[in-house]
C-alpha cells in the first residue's frame, strides 16, 4: 500500500499518533516519579497506549518486580501491588488513598493531579515542572 | 489553586499535555475531509462559543441562514407558506440519523437542539459524500456526543435567561470493565417573547366585512431530553428520548392568525451500532417513533382558509387539530477494503416508514384526512472509490441509487447520485474539486399534498483551495450549478417548477490564531439563486459576513461573534452581534454570561397570513433569532 504521509484522511494516523503521545506522557511521568531511565512497571489490568508503545518502560508481569503500579481500574488489585506506588488513569482512581496521582481525561481535556501529602509518604519529590499539577491534600 | 488548562509556551510534561490534547480532539477522529467542504467546530470551540443550542451555529452557517418554519420550527431553507423545505439537510447523532417520517429531515424537531451532551460538530456542505446515509443531502451536520473516554464523570448545568427562559441538564459518564456509558437528562423551558400583529381580516367564503383584529404570535416551547448510550469499543446501544411541546406561531394553516395554538413532539428512538472485521464492517439499526400534533384555534369571525382536502367540508373554521403517527425502521450494512491505491466501500441501506395522519379534527370533530398513502420503503446501495494516486493526492468516486417504493396511488421513485472528487494536499495547500449529481426524491409531506411530483435534481461543481502557515489559514471556496423541479408554492399547493435554475456561490474565509488560544476568524459568503417561480421575478442575492473572536486570559474565556446578513428578499438587512464571557472559578466550577442577537437587529423573517389576492395579501415579520441574555453555571463532580 502507498504511504499516506500527507493525506490526512487516514484515521488510523491519528489513533496512532494519540497513542504514542499518551505513551511519552506515561513515560515521562514514571520516569519522575522513580528517578530512573528505565523503570519496571506493573501495568493492572490495560493501558492500550502502552500496550502499543511502552517507550523505555519495562513490563512486568507481577508487582513484586515493579517500581511503580500503573491502574487502568483500582478494582480486585492484587494485595502485593499496594505496598507499591500506585498511579492511576483516572479521575475516580484518587479515591484510593493509596494512589499518589493520575493521569486522565476530565471535560475533553487531559489532566495530571498529584496529591502532595500522598508524594510525602511514599518521600517523591517531582521536578518543579509539575508543582502546577500538585495539590495540597 | 491548580491551573490544569493553562499550558501554552511551557516545555517538558506541559508541551506534551498540550500536544496529547491537540492530537486526541475526538473531531479529528471522526471528521472526513473527503466527504465534502467541511466545516468542524471543536470541543474547545463549542465551549468557548458558549454554544447552548444547535441554532447558534447554525445561525453562521455560510451559504444559508437560521429561520423557522410557520410553527416555529427550525427550517434553515425556509419558504414559507410550505411547511417545511430543509428536507435536504440531514442531522445525525453519532451513527444515526435523526428524522421524522413525513419530513425526512429531522432538523424541524432538531435544529434547536441543547448542545450541552455534545463534543463536537461536523457539518459537510456541498453535496457530501454518500456513505453518511440511506438519502442524499446537500448538507450534513453531525453531531458527537460526549463519551466517557475524555468525560469521566459528571456535570450538572443551569441556565437562566431573558423571559425567565431556563435550562437545566446533567450527564454522567464512566467505563469499567471494557464497558462503558454515558446518561444524560435535559429540561429546556424556552420562554421567547410575544409578537402582536394587526391586520384586517378578509373573509374568503362568507358574505362579512372585512374586520380589524390585533393577535398575539407566541413560540414558547419546553424541551425534555434523556440521551443514553451503553457500549463497548465494537459495539454501542443508543436510546434518545424527546419531548417538545409549546406554541406553534402561526399554526399549519393560512388565512388568519390564531388565537391559541399548540404543538408536541414526542419521539423515541433506539439504534445500535455494530463494529466488526476490525472496524472494516459496520452493521447499524435504528427504530424511532414519532408522534407529532398540531391545534389551531380561531374565533368564529376570522375563519382561516377552507382545508382542501377536508371531507366533510367544514367553514368556517374555528379549530383544528392534525396527528400524526410515525414509525420508522433503517438498516445500514457497510464494508470496507483497503486494496493497494484503493479504498473501496460498499453499502446497503433498507428503510421502512409509516405515518398515519388520519386523527384530524376540525371544530373538533374527527375528520380524517384521506388514508391513501402511509408507507414507503427505501431501497439504497452505494460504491465508493477512493484512490490514493501518491503522498498528496486522492481522488474519490461515488455512485449512490435509491428506490422509493409507496403504496396507493403515490408513484415510485428512482434516484440517483454521482460524485467525483479530487483533493490534492501538502503541507500548506489543499486542493479540493467535487463534480456532483444528485436525484433527490420528493417528502411525504408534499407527496400528501400533491402525489405527482418528480424528483429534483442538481448538478454542481465546487472547488476549494486552502492555504495554511503556522498562524493562518486562508480558504476560497467557489461553486456553482443548477436545479430542476424546485419545489414552489402554487395556487392548489405545491408544485414543480418548470425552470431551470441557476445557483452560484463563493466563500472567503481567513483564521488568524494569535496564539493557541486567541483566534480571529473573518467569512463573506455570497450566494445566488435564480427564481424557480417565474423568469420575471429577481434572482436572490444573498451577502453573509461572519466576524468571530474568540480569546482566553487567564481564567476567561472571551467570545465575540458578528453576522451580518443582506440581499433577503422582503425582510431588511440584519446584524446579529453576540457576545459571552466564561470564567473558570476553579477547574470544577464554571460562570458564564451570554448575550446574543445584542442589538436586537439580526435577521427577520416573514411569513403569510393572507397570500396575495385572496383577496389581499398580510405578513406577518418577527425576528428568527431574539435578543437574548444567558446567565449560567456548570459543575463537574
Amino acid at each position: 500500500m502507498k504511504k499516506t504521509v500527507l493525506i490526512f484522511f487516514l484515521i488510523t494516523t491519528l489513533h496512532a499518533s494519540d497513542n504514542k503521545k499518551a505513551s511519552e506522557i506515561f513515560n515521562f511521568i514514571v520516569k519522575v516519579i522513580t528517578k530512573k531511565e528505565n523503570s519496571n512497571v506493573y501495568i493492572h489490568t490495560n493501558i492500550s497506549s502502552l500496550k502499543v508503545y511502552s517507550g523505555s518502560l519495562r513490563i512486568v508481569a507481577d508487582c513484586d518486580k515493579a517500581d511503580l503500579v500503573l491502574l487502568s481500574t483500582t478494582k480486585n488489585l492484587p494485595p502485593e501491588c499496594n505496598k507499591k506506588i500506585l498511579f492511576g488513569s483516572r479521575y475516580s482512581h484518587l479515591k484510593n488513598p493509596n494512589v499518589i496521582g493520575s493521569f486522565f481525561w476530565q471535560k475533553g481535556r487531559p489532566n495530571i493531579l498529584f496529591y502532595q501529602k500522598r508524594l510525602k509518604k511514599h518521600n517523591i519529590n517531582l521536578d518543579t515542572s509539575f508543582n502546577r499539577y500538585i495539590e495540597n491534600k | 489553586m491548580l491551573m490544569l488548562f493553562s499550558l501554552s509556551g511551557a516545555d517538558g510534561i506541559d508541551s506534551l499535555l498540550q500536544e496529547y490534547e491537540t492530537n486526541s480532539e475526538l473531531s479529528n477522529k471522526t471528521k472526513d475531509e473527503s466527504a465534502g467542504n467541511l466545516i468542524v467546530y471543536t470541543r474547545d470551540d463549542l465551549e468557548r462559543m458558549q454554544v447552548e443550542s444547535l441554532k447558534d451555529i447554525l445561525k453562521s452557517l455560510r451559504l444559508f441562514a437560521y429561520t423557522e418554519n410557520r410553527m416555529g420550527q427550525p427550517d434553515i431553507l425556509n419558504q414559507d407558506p410550505i411547511n417545511y423545505y430543509s428536507s435536504g439537510i440531514r442531522v445525525y447523532l453519532n451513527e444515526t440519523e435523526l428524522l421524522t417520517g413525513i419530513t425526512g429531515s429531522g432538523l424541524i424537531l432538531f435544529g434547536d437542539m441543547e448542545m450541552d451532551f455534545i463534543d463536537h460538530v461536523e457539518i459537510y456542505q456541498g453535496f457530501p459524500s454518500f456513505d453518511f446515509g440511506i438519502e442524499p443531502a446537500t448538507t450534513v451536520i453531525r453531531l458527537y456526543s460526549k463519551s466517557a473516554e475524555h468525560d469521566e464523570g459528571g456535570r450538572v448545568k443551569v441556565n437562566i435567561s431573558t423571559h425567565g427562559a431556563n435550562k437545566e441538564n446533567i450527564y454522567y459518564t464512566n467505563s469499567e470493565n471494557g464497558i462503558s456509558y454515558f446518561i444524560y437528562a435535559n429540561h429546556t423551558d424556552d420562554k421567547k417573547d410575544t409578537y402582536s400583529h394587526s391586520y384586517t381580516h378578509f373573509d374568503t367564503q362568507l358574505p362579512i366585512p372585512p374586520s380589524l383584529h390585533t393577535e398575539t404570535l407566541k413560540r414558547s416551547t419546553e424541551t425534555k431530553r434523556f440521551y443514553g448510550s451503553v457500549g463497548t469499543e465494537n459495539h454501542t446501544v443508543d436510546l434518545h428520548i424527546t419531548q417538545i411541546k409549546g406554541d406553534a406561531l402561526l399554526g399549519p394553516i393560512l388565512g388568519s392568525i390564531p388565537d391559541n395554538t399548540y404543538k408536541e413532539n414526542n419521539y423515541l428512538n433506539l439504534s445500535t451500532n455494530s463494529k466488526f472485521m476490525d472496524s472494516s464492517l459496520i452493521f447499524n439499526l435504528s427504530y424511532t417513533k414519532s408522534e407529532i400534533e398540531y391545534l389551531s384555534e380561531y374565533d368564529i369571525e376570522k375563519s382561516p382558509y377552507p382545508v382542501a382536502d377536508a371531507n366533510p367540508m367544514v367553514y368556517p373554521i374555528t379549530s383544528y387539530n392534525q396527528k400524526v403517527d410515525e414509525d420508522i425502521f433503517t438498516l445500514s450494512l457497510k464494508k470496507q477494503w483497503n486494496l493497494d491505491m484503493h479504498a473501496l466501500t460498499l453499502g446497503a441501506q433498507y428503510r421502512y416508514k409509516t405515518f398515519d395522519m388520519s386523527d384530524r379534527t376540525i371544530n373538533e370533530v374527527h375528520n380524517p384526512k384521506p388514508k391513501n398513502y402511509d408507507k414507503e420503503q427505501i431501497y439504497s446501495i452505494f460504491i465508493q472509490d477512493l484512490i490514493t494516486l501518491n503522498d498528496n493526492s486522492i481522488i474519490t468516486l461515488s455512485i449512490m441509487d435509491q428506490e422509493f417504493k409507496r403504496n396507493s396511488n403515490v408513484k415510485n421513485q428512482n434516484t440517483l447520485q454521482l460524485r467525483l472528487g479530487y483533493i490534492y494536499t501538502n503541507e500548506e495547500w489543499v486542493t479540493k474539486t467535487f463534480i456532483s449529481s444528485q436525484e433527490f426524491a420528493t417528502e411525504p409531506y408534499v407527496l400528501m399534498v400533491n402525489p405527482n411530483l418528480e424528483e429534483s435534481n442538481y448538478k454542481s461543481i465546487l472547488q476549494e483551495i486552502s492555504y495554511k502557515t503556522k498562524q493562518t489559514l486562508s480558504k476560497i471556496t467557489l461553486g456553482i450549478g443548477n436545479s430542476e423541479n424546485m419545489l414552489i408554492p402554487t395556487s392548489s399547493g405545491i408544485g414543480d417548477s418548470d425552470l431551470k435554475v441557476d445557483l452560484r456561490t463563493a466563500i472567503a474565509e481567513f483564521t488568524y490564531n494569535f496564539s493557541k488560544k486567541d483566534k480571529l476568524e473573518l467569512q463573506a459568503n455570497y450566494w445566488f439563486i435564480e427564481s424557480p417561480v417565474t423568469t420575471a421575478d429577481d434572482p436572490t442575492e444573498h451577502i453573509s459576513y461572519i466576524v468571530r473572536m474568540l480569546n482566553s486570559v487567564s481564567n476567561f474565556d472571551i467570545f465575540n461573534e458578528l453576522v451580518i446578513h443582506t440581499g433577503y428578499t422582503g425582510v431588511d438587512d440584519g446584524y446579529d452581534y453576540s457576545a459571552g464571557i466564561k470564567y473558570r472559578v476553579n477547574k470544577d466550577f464554571h460562570l458564564n454570561i451570554k448575550g446574543e442577537n445584542i442589538f436586537n437587529n439580526g435577521l427577520d423573517a416573514d411569513y403569510y397570513n393572507q397570500v396575495p389576492n385572496m383577496p389581499a395579501e398580510d405578513k406577518v415579520i418577527i425576528p428568527a433569532i431574539e435578543r437574548r441574555f444567558t446567565l449560567g453555571m456548570e459543575y463537574l463532580f
